[in-house]
């Protein structure tokens, strides 16, 4: 997208730790638990495992070429399917972000709220957002670098306070008929599918040493915290965990030490509310950055930025209160367009990449 | 440059003006009415809720029990409490809520009617202790108790006294509650708190004196403002949500020291020590190890307790030689045997009377699913009625 280099591969690592659990913590613990009961975890471990999949054909295509996404892609598709192929990204990360943000705003709601509040109490979301979109990918890796401590501080709390008040042998039992595991991993794709975003953030790579060891371990590490956080709360809740929707400010608040302190795992969940407001921003910021290329706008460009922050507040403030009819809206008519865009497309991209390499070079030799 | 600044300056200005005309919505902390028990009577044409509430005010002065109470009446419970708001135009805040009673009344019925809107809504937290009134819930959260100004936290303070303790009380949480009538074995139990007079008349802020008697049904004014104190030792048993019989404080007593340890825990037996004198004895469980299995054999269950007390004597309501004081409590063969069969006889007991009213107490069935799960579809029908128990019970010296 462009050629200016912003991202060291630590910088994508720790956005691979947080970024890609933190989205997972609110609505899908409940929703998968009601889908696979207390095969929850193992449907979860089969998305974890294909978005590795994803993740690692992504980091081949990225390491294996030194031109960005765009050109690359323009090089073997050529230009107008590559404009199109980019124009369906920022649609689809301006969907990606809209459940994300919604849980973000219920959350918010609850934990604060005693009646309805008006969209207004979450518009400093949507100046944040505006603001990371235009400055672009700069601002936003070294902004991760202090996130992922408070990312750490979060999960202290939470799990610190959660984890003795499960009761684990209701994981049990293991042997699960595989159509539960089936319906849970069907269920949870909109929460998956990320690996995509390394594709486009590859042009900002500063380097490529030891990028897929450390994105594979970075991976590992993000999805044994959501497998980890999906067992201790299904030990928590057990045959009621599918009615406990946003599951970092339910969780933690068994812990006996709760009773003379007050709700400190509160402060746990402000801390993952923060992260999570990042991680929908790179959404937009994404959505931003391929509008500006297809486009030619300039990287600073003011409108493209409110543009799309202001889609995406029209459609929280139409939807705002109607967060389990759009999950079931955006599962029905935009889950196989999610495969296309965060599966089919990615694989299809990378192939082509390799088969364009393998080719070129045979060219060369020929000559 | 200028178009940008002026961008901020009015996105600025319109966060400055939410905030300093309406706190982003904020409820302010005055109009709210911070309940903090609630108890559910069933009346004719609905419910009837009870709030106590703490009204957040600056003052000096403390609140009785019965002048921080509000009813409201409605079809379904989350009318009642909405009504609650609208009689007094607060905004009735339950996320302080730790404290929820069910009136006697509401037990004629399925308790999951009632129970299931606490799991339902979001305003109010499932960590709230759930328990039963001997009477109505009214009654008792209008009662006045000498430990505490407010009747629901000198309840509370029951039910939270030794949390991870086995105890008589068996403290459960909506959470707790709900998990159960929703799982396999479609039980559960909830303490029944009884009011016990006092000799203390009025002053609240004594201690709790002499015990008298057991309250009878309430009814002239002066019964009413005798101060009470409250027994929570009797458990109710569920089956799928109807309450099905009673469990009394030894039977909790042993059967919770299965699901927590046990510290301090007391249980009274007839003894016989060396020097021959005899009465009766107040034995410490200083120590409880405890397992329990679902095992198959030749082709049926039975569900095997282990349970392993580190006992002393305490206190024995005859004197004794100070060779027999001398040796910490110490308890002789005759009486460890005697220990043994007692609470052995009391676990066995509680089996047999919750099997037979087919609450699931120690929720067989619930392991029959997840230790068993290839048995499950063969033997979950019937299973509790068919189902043995084996307790063995060790009692050994602490010392």
């Amino acid at each position: 997208m462009t050629n200016t280099k912003r991202l060291s591969v630590r910088q994508l690592c720790f956005i691979i730790i947080t970024l890609f659990s933190v989205s997972k913590f609110y609505v899908l613990p409940a929703f998968v638990s009601g889908l696979s009961k207390e095969a929850g975890w193992m449907a979860t471990s089969v998305n974890f495992a294909l978005d590795y999949l994803i993740l690692f054909a992504c980091l081949i295509a990225v390491k294996n070429t030194d031109k960005t996404l765009y050109e690359s892609s323009t090089e073997i598709f050529g230009k107008p399917l590559t404009n199109l192929t980019f124009i369906l990204y920022a649609v689809y990360f301006i969907i990606k972000a809209f459940v994300p943000l919604l849980e973000q705003k219920n959350t918010i709601s609850l934990t604060f709220y005693d009646s309805q509040p008006t969209l207004l109490i979450f518009m400093p979301f949507f100046i944040v957002a505006f603001y990371i979109a235009k400055k672009g990918v700069n601002a936003f890796s070294r902004s991760v670098e202090i996130l992922l401590w408070v990312f750490a501080l979060a999960l202290l709390i939470i799990f610190a306070l959660s984890i003795p008040a499960g009761k684990y042998q209701a994981l049990l039992p293991f042997s699960q008929p595989p159509s539960r595991v089936f319906k849970g991993f069907y269920g949870n794709l909109i929460w998956f599918g990320d690996p995509v975003i390394v594709l486009f953030l590859g042009d900002y790579l500063t380097e490529k040493k030891k990028l897929i060891k450390k994105c594979t371990i970075s991976f590992i590490i993000s999805a044994v915290i959501t497998i980890s956080l999906i067992v201790v709360f299904y030990a928590i809740f057990d045959s009621i965990a599918e009615r406990q929707y946003y599951a970092p400010i339910k969780m933690s608040k068994y812990s006996i030490t709760l009773s003379n302190i007050g709700r400190l795992d509160y402060l746990g969940s402000i801390l993952f509310s923060l992260i999570s407001i990042y991680s929908i921003t790179l959404y937009l910021l994404l959505a931003t950055e391929i509008v500006n290329k297809v486009f030619k706008f300039y990287n600073n460009n003011f409108f493209v930025p409110l543009a799309i922050t202001t889609i995406e507040a029209l459609l929280i403030f139409f939807f705002q209160n109607e967060i389990f009819t759009s999950i079931a809206f955006v599962q029905k008519y935009f889950q196989p367009f999610f495969i296309v865009m965060a599966y089919l497309l990615p694989l299809v991209f990378t192939i082509a990449t390799v088969i364009w390499k393998n080719k070129r070079r045979q060219n060369v030799q020929a000559c | 440059m200028f178009r940008r600044a002026k961008f901020y300056l009015i996105i600025f200005a319109i966060v400055l003006v939410n905030f300093l005309t309406l706190d982003f919505l904020l409820i302010d902390v005055e109009k709210t009415a911070l309940i903090v028990a609630i108890g559910i009577d069933k009346v004719e044409d609905g419910y009837e809720v009870t709030a106590q509430i703490a009204v957040p005010e600056a003052t000096n002065q403390s609140t009785k029990s019965n002048e921080s109470v509000i009813y409201a009446k409605g079809d379904t419970l989350y009318d009642a409490v909405s009504e609650i708001g609208n009689r007094t135009g607060w905004y009735p805040k339950l996320s302080f809520c730790n404290l929820i009673i069910l009136g006697n009344s509401v037990f004629e019925e399925n308790v999951m009617g009632v129970v299931d809107f606490f799991v339902r809504s979001y305003k109010v937290e499932d960590s709230s202790i759930l328990c039963a009134s001997e009477k109505s819930a009214k009654e008792l959260l209008m009662s006045i108790s000498p430990l505490d100004n407010i009747s629901s936290f000198a309840l509370s303070k029951i039910f939270v006294r030794d949390h991870n303790n086995a105890s008589a009380i068996l403290t459960t949480t909506v959470r707790d509650f709900s998990i159960l009538y929703y799982s396999k074995s479609k039980s559960g139990l909830m303490p029944q708190v009884k009011m016990i007079k006092t000799e203390d008349k009025g002053d609240n802020t004594s201690s709790a004196s002499s015990l008298t008697s057991n309250s009878g049904a309430g009814g002239n004014e002066a019964e009413k403002n005798t101060p009470v104190v409250y027994d929570a030792e009797t458990s109710l048993l569920f089956y799928n949500g109807y309450k099905v019989g009673e469990l009394n404080g030894d039977e909790c007593l042993f059967y919770s020291m299965f699901e927590k340890g046990a510290n301090d825990a007391y249980f009274s037996l007839p003894v016989t020590d060396d020097d021959g004198n005899g009465g009766t004895a107040l034995l410490s469980i200083k120590k409880a190890n405890s397992s329990l299995k679902l095992v198959k054999e030749e082709g049926t269950f039975k569900l095997k307790g282990e349970l392993k007390l580190r006992i002393k004597i305490s206190d024995t309501d005859f004197p004794q030689s100070m060779k027999e004081i001398a040796t910490i409590g110490r308890l002789n063969d005759k009486n460890l045997k005697k220990a043994e069969n007692y609470v052995k006889e009391k676990l066995s007991d509680a089996f047999e009377r919750s099997k037979n009213l087919n609450c699931d107490l120690f929720e067989t069935t619930e392991m029959l699913y997840r230790y068993h799960n290839g048995d499950f579809d063969d033997y979950k029908d019937g299973f509790l009625k068919n189902l043995t128990c084996d307790f063995s019970v060790t009692c050994q010296n602490y010392i």
